[in-house]
């Protein structure tokens, strides 16, 4: 599988400064999860509006690591819970979740590697 | 009845009489023949018929009785056959009597007898035959004897009775016929003697009736033949051939009178015009006429009148009978009978004249004429002279014809006269005039003798025809070595060949002018030598015939062009050294400039960290003073910029209300603080989006309005715009700097856009300054097509006045004028401020959108107005006040109007030079709809109104905030306090490393409300805010911070991050109040740039002096 997450353009994107990238990532492993529970927890709420919140947060702050195919994800999980529709929701997120924990772990990765 | 009628009646009479007897006569023979013929043919034959007839029966009866008697029956047989022989006869002869004999009826009826009787005879005789043949011979002679006697008896009887009748017949007709004859004669001799009567009567009568007249006329035309032609001729009223005569005697009659009415007329108008031919002036020439000519008229009073040629009036030139000839009124042209005769050149007359209007007399005795009239003497359809004429009877046809004669002849004659007297009279001027000619020669030849220039005439060829002194002593030729040469010879040789073209076209277009404008001259004198001369040239145009000549006129000027040729020397070196001066300036100006940033910036970053009192005011001071030298420095700059001709314009799209507005809002500060009043107006029909340098014009006016300000010390400064021209799309703009200062005095206005001059040195000292800002200014507007000029009058005030060109930009204004207009439609506001020019600007604008405006200078005024208006039925929708007015200012007027039982829901907007801090409190307590700072900016005030008259119902149209004292930095701002308005804890890291990194200090915000609070505390130079946040997104902090702002407090640039760039979201966010927007992620670059751009358009005006 090709990588979540664009190397170049990261790296660009923080100035090449690791030790930045080091911290956001750290930022990114603790909160991103969180935000999950939270789209898990208003799904079961039934509040759509509390589905799209938490899963824009989770976007814009998924936006800031180059990763197309977990933003698209976190998109995708914004979309059902702005227009209401609750019933995909679930596997949405599931997959959502899934791409997410795949992102901070090989962030991590590349963040040990080049530290 | 005529002649040949008379003698026609005269002559038919015997005709006539002559035919009727022919016809009489004629006819009367007929009847005579047929008469006679009667006789002859017709009686005389029945006669001898009859006599024939009764032989017959006398035979038959003898031989009837031979018969019976004989014996002999030959005999017998003889006698029966005679017997036999004549009753054929008989009966042969009856029929021939019955056939055509008988005459009338007694003649029928013997006839008939006869015929009877010879019946009764025959049968008889037949009888006795009968009885003879029977032989009973003895009766038959008995028979005989007893019937045949009586029946011969009876036949002689009737023959004899028929014979007489016939004979008495015949006798009758004869003698008939004789005696009608005889009548007829006699008849025909009556008549005869009767027609022959009358004819001669007739013929009498007639031949007198020719004779008669014939004579009279004959005896006329021998009194004719004698010469007297006033005997009528008589008869020519006759119809006859004599009248026809008589009138052709008339007519030659009147022929031979006419011949000698003219051979009179003739004579006398030859006689007299021979005479006046010889009249040597008009006097004698009138003198002649009217003694020849009045006699011939028939005696009585005359005068004859020239008209002056080409002039009303009318002299007498003579007169007869008159008592003094040479006088009288003199009539003009048209008037009078002898006026009327001239002009109309006809003759006039005059008749039935009253007693007193002239006598005509002689030594015997005098009477008023009957008669008076005029006529003309006429040359070419005009009448030069007139002749009038009074007596006692209208001139005949005789005299008429005279006059007819004469006067064209001696109108010529007197034309003639005129004419050669005035030949005389020219040929004398003529003489007069050559004399002053020469004369004027004369003069003519000093003056160019005298010249100090050397004048040289030349003709159309080229040759010199006259020169002066000064020309031979200046090209060192004697003057008759020149006469006759061609002008060239003075002409350097290199420019010889070009000369006669250039005289060619001199002569084509001749006019009086320097020669060869631009071109370096030059003349040669006889002994060679060149010298640069000044020619003049003018042409003089001769009057015999030489055509054009044409003057030159030299003057050396080697002398000059030697002295203007140092002096061009000097201008240049010059010149080059104030360029090589200025060239140095302009390239120092960014090693001056980076020092000077890094102090004003160090300043700036030590103002912003925790200081004491003390260190403050010396940080401040530190700071104003660098302000103050960087300003010096820029103007020093900018000059030596425009000197070195490197002052480029810069031309940009802008709104040019909104960029008068922030240029002139930092300066109402400095001038609120000296209490004089900032306003400015901008005319309505001035485009408001214009394309140019609006960065130089913004220079200009703040150098302007900031020389006011600074001369000023109480009273206002008014800035006007209005728009003098507009062709195509390009705009001319006139700006007018008013103001209540010192003025400047007229000798040093001049001096004043100079550069390094005050108007005096004294203001200096006073009023600081570089003195370069007004020739900096006067360089500026004539680099944007302008022209600068001051109207001042000193103690009274200034007025700088400029004009540019500017293009018209496509740009629109913020606010839409067809809402404002539908919104304000009816409704009026009550505009309130002591200064009558700020109230005047107020109502133009607010007039220009359609709202009404009633108008105050004091707050009781104020609400004296909005009395009278609610009562009579307006009520006024909006106040506009000023803050700083005297007795009441704006905060206790807004008092009162709250106050008020009637007016208290009147939205009352407030306007201020400046603001204070604790005036927020107040503003609010009083309820006061909207702050705006002054001087106000259009677009803001009229978002504004729009605002409060609209009503909270309308809170969809978002309130612009509104401007305030935007910083007026005078370095591009390098380092920005931020507010970061981020709820996302990794994003915040990303936007804080940007930024941090790029030097700025940042506060962040987790949510917007956090983001509200701390814009309210602390002061930012940008917000960035992200949309969409927990407990309060971007959107809605931002609609409360602008919400806030409009009680003006200042207005910070926001700028929004969203991550949905969706075209709805920009709008979104710009009608919550944003100024930019940036896509999430952030991205370095596109975020500072985004930033530069926002604050570019929110801090125009950071201020440049």
């Amino acid at each position: 599988m090709a990588q979540a997450f664009s190397e170049t353009e990261l790296m660009d994107r923080v100035d090449n400064d690791i030790a930045f990238l080091a911290e956001t990532v750290e930022m990114l492993t603790g909160d991103g999860p969180s935000l999950v529970a939270d789209i898990r927890r208003a799904i079961g709420a039934g509040d759509a509006a509390g589905v799209g919140r938490a899963a824009h947060a989770l976007k814009g702050m998924i936006s800031n690591f180059c990763a197309p195919r977990a933003q698209a994800a976190a998109l995708e999980v914004e979309k059902l819970g702005k227009s209401g529709d609750l019933a995909p929701a679930a596997a949405a997120t599931e997959t959502l979740a899934t791409m997410l924990s795949g992102l901070i772990d090989e962030l991590n990765a590349f963040v040990k590697a080049r530290a | 009845m005529t002649i040949k009628q008379r003698l026609i009646l005269l002559l038919s009479i015997p005709l006539i009489t002559l035919c009727t007897l022919g016809a009489y006569v004629y006819i009367s023979a007929a009847q005579l023949e047929r008469e006679v013929r009667m006789v002859a043919d017709t009686q005389i034959e029945s006669l001898a018929t009859i006599g024939r007839i009764s032989r017959s029966l006398n035979a038959r009866r003898i031989n009837l009785r031979n018969c019976l008697i004989s014996q002999d029956s030959d005999e017998c047989a003889k006698a029966r056959e005679a017997f036999e022989a004549d009753r054929g006869n008989v009966v042969e002869l009856f029929r021939v009597y019955a056939d055509r004999l008988v005459t009338n009826d007694e003649d029928a009826r013997l006839f008939s007898q006869m015929q009877e009787a010879t019946r009764a005879w025959n049968t008889m005789a037949a009888n006795v035959l009968a009885d003879l043949d029977l032989g009973k011979r003895e009766q038959a002679v008995e028979r005989l004897g007893r019937e045949g006697d009586d029946l011969g008896v009876q036949l002689d009887r009737v023959a004899g009775a028929w014979l007489e009748l016939n004979e008495d017949a015949g006798r009758e007709m004869g003698a008939t016929a004789l005696g009608s004859l005889e009548s007829r004669r006699r008849l025909l001799v009556a008549v005869c003697m009767a027609a022959l009567g009358i004819t001669a009567l007739l013929g009498v009568i007639v031949l007198r009736s020719i004779s008669r007249p014939l004579d009279r006329l004959r005896r006329s035309v021998e009194t004719i033949a004698k010469g007297d032609y006033q005997a009528p001729v008589p008869f020519t009223a006759a119809s006859d051939e004599i009248g026809t005569l008589a009138r052709s005697v008339d007519v030659l009659k009147s022929g031979a009178a006419e011949t000698e009415r003219q051979r009179w007329t003739k004579l006398n108008a030859a006689r007299i015009a021979s005479a006046l031919q010889a009249a040597a002036t008009v006097e004698e020439f009138g003198r002649r006429l009217v003694s020849e000519l009045t006699p011939l008229l028939g005696g009585g009073v005359s005068a004859v009148y020239e008209a002056a040629p080409e002039s009303e009036s009318i002299r007498r030139v003579a007169g007869f009978g008159l008592a003094d000839a040479g006088s009288g009124a003199a009539p003009r042209r048209g008037e009078g009978l002898v006026g009327e005769c001239i002009a109309s050149v006809a003759a006039a007359n005059l008749t039935g004249l009253p007693p007193a209007y002239l006598t005509v007399s002689s030594g015997i005795g005098s009477a008023p004429p009957t008669f008076v009239g005029a006529w003309p003497l006429v040359v070419e359809n005009s009448a030069i002279a007139a002749f009038e004429f009074a007596s006692f009877r209208e001139p005949g046809p005789r005299e008429q014809g005279l006059i007819e004669e004469l006067f064209p002849i001696a109108a010529i004659s007197l034309d003639r006269l005129r004419r050669n007297l005035r030949t005389q009279e020219l040929l004398a001027e003529m003489q007069r005039q050559s004399e002053a000619l020469r004369a004027s020669e004369e003069e003519f030849r000093t003056l160019l003798e005298a010249a100090p220039d050397a004048l040289i005439i030349s003709d159309e060829q080229g040759r010199i025809v006259l020169v002066n002194a000064q020309t031979e002593r200046l090209l060192g030729y004697r003057r008759d070595e020149l006469i006759g040469q061609p002008i060239e010879i003075l002409v350097p040789e290199r420019t010889r060949a070009a000369h006669p073209g250039l005289r060619r076209r001199y002569h084509e277009n001749p006019e009086v002018r320097a020669m060869g404008s631009g071109m370096e001259l030059a003349a040669v004198r006889k002994d060679g030598t060149e010298f640069s001369v000044e020619i003049s040239l003018s042409p003089l145009h001769k009057r015999d015939g030489r055509g054009m000549l044409v003057c030159s006129s030299l003057r050396d000027t080697t002398e000059r062009m030697r002295v203007q040729d140092e002096l061009r020397r000097a201008k240049q070196k010059a010149e080059e050294a104030t360029v090589a001066k200025s060239a140095f300036l302009a390239n120092m100006s960014h090693e001056i400039r980076t020092p000077m940033n890094g102090i004003m910036g160090m300043t700036e970053l030590a103002l912003d960290t925790d200081l004491s009192t003390e260190q403050r005011d010396y940080l401040n001071t530190v700071k104003s003073s660098a302000d103050a030298l960087l300003s010096l420095i820029n103007d020093i700059l900018d000059f030596s910029k425009i000197e070195a001709g490197r002052i480029e314009l810069d031309p940009v799209e802008f709104l040019l209300r909104d960029s008068m507005a922030d240029t002139l809002s930092p300066l109402s500060l400095r001038a609120a603080t000296k209490g004089v009043e900032l306003a400015y107006d901008v005319a309505p029909d001035v485009p408001d989006a214009l394309v140019g340098d609006v960065y130089r014009l913004r220079q200009v006016i703040v150098n302007l309005i900031g020389n006011a300000i600074k001369f000023t010390e109480h009273g206002e400064v008014v800035m006007s715009l209005r728009l003098v021209e507009r062709s195509g799309d390009e705009v001319m703009l006139e700006v007018a700097v008013r103001d209540t200062g010192i003025g400047i005095d007229p000798a040093a206005a001049a001096r004043l856009f100079k550069a390094f001059e005050q108007a005096e040195s004294s203001t200096t000292r006073k009023y600081g300054g570089t003195g370069l800002g007004l020739a900096i200014s006067k360089q500026l507007v004539e680099l944007m097509g302008g022209q600068i000029r001051l109207e001042s009058t000193p103690g009274s005030g200034s007025t700088f006045t400029f004009s540019v060109r500017f293009k018209v930009g496509t740009a629109r204004p913020s606010a839409s004028h067809d809402d404002a207009a539908k919104l304000f439609e009816g409704k009026s506001a009550l505009v309130v401020d002591d200064n009558r020019t700020n109230r005047r600007i107020l109502e133009t604008m607010l007039n220009h959108w359609g709202l009404k405006t009633i108008q105050a200078d004091s707050a009781k005024s104020g609400l004296t107005m909005l009395d009278r208006a609610s009562n009579a039925g307006q009520s006024v929708s909006l106040v506009v006040t000023d803050l700083h007015m005297p007795d009441t200012d704006g905060f206790e007027f807004a008092q009162a109007i709250r106050s008020h039982p009637i007016h208290r829901s009147v939205p009352v907007m407030l306007l201020s030079s400046s603001g204070t801090a604790g005036d927020q409190a107040r503003i609010v307590e009083l309820g006061i709809a909207a702050r705006l700072l002054k001087p106000v900016k259009q677009s803001l005030l009229l978002d504004n109104v729009m605002r409060v008259l609209a009503g909270p119902a309308r809170s969809a149209h978002v309130p612009v905030p509104v401007s305030d004292n935007v910083h007026p930095s005078a370095v591009a701002p390098k380092t920005l306090r931020i507010l970061l308005a981020e709820d996302n804890p990794v994003n915040q890291k990303f936007a804080l490393r940007v930024l941090e990194g790029a030097g700025h200090g940042v506060t962040v915000a987790n949510n917007g409300r956090e983001a509200v609070e701390r814009s309210a505390s602390e002061s930012f130079d940008l917000v960035l805010m992200d949309v969409q946040m927990p407990e309060m997104d971007g959107l809605e902090a931002s609609r409360t911070i602008r919400a806030r702002e409009s009680n003006g407090t200042g207005r910070v640039p926001i700028i929004a991050m969203t991550a949905n760039a969706m075209k709805g979201d920009r709008e979104m966010c710009i009608d919550s109040g944003m100024d930019g927007y940036v896509p999430k992620p952030v991205k370095r670059d596109v975020l500072f740039a985004e930033i530069e751009r926002v604050l570019k358009e929110v801090g125009r005006g950071a201020g440049v002096q």
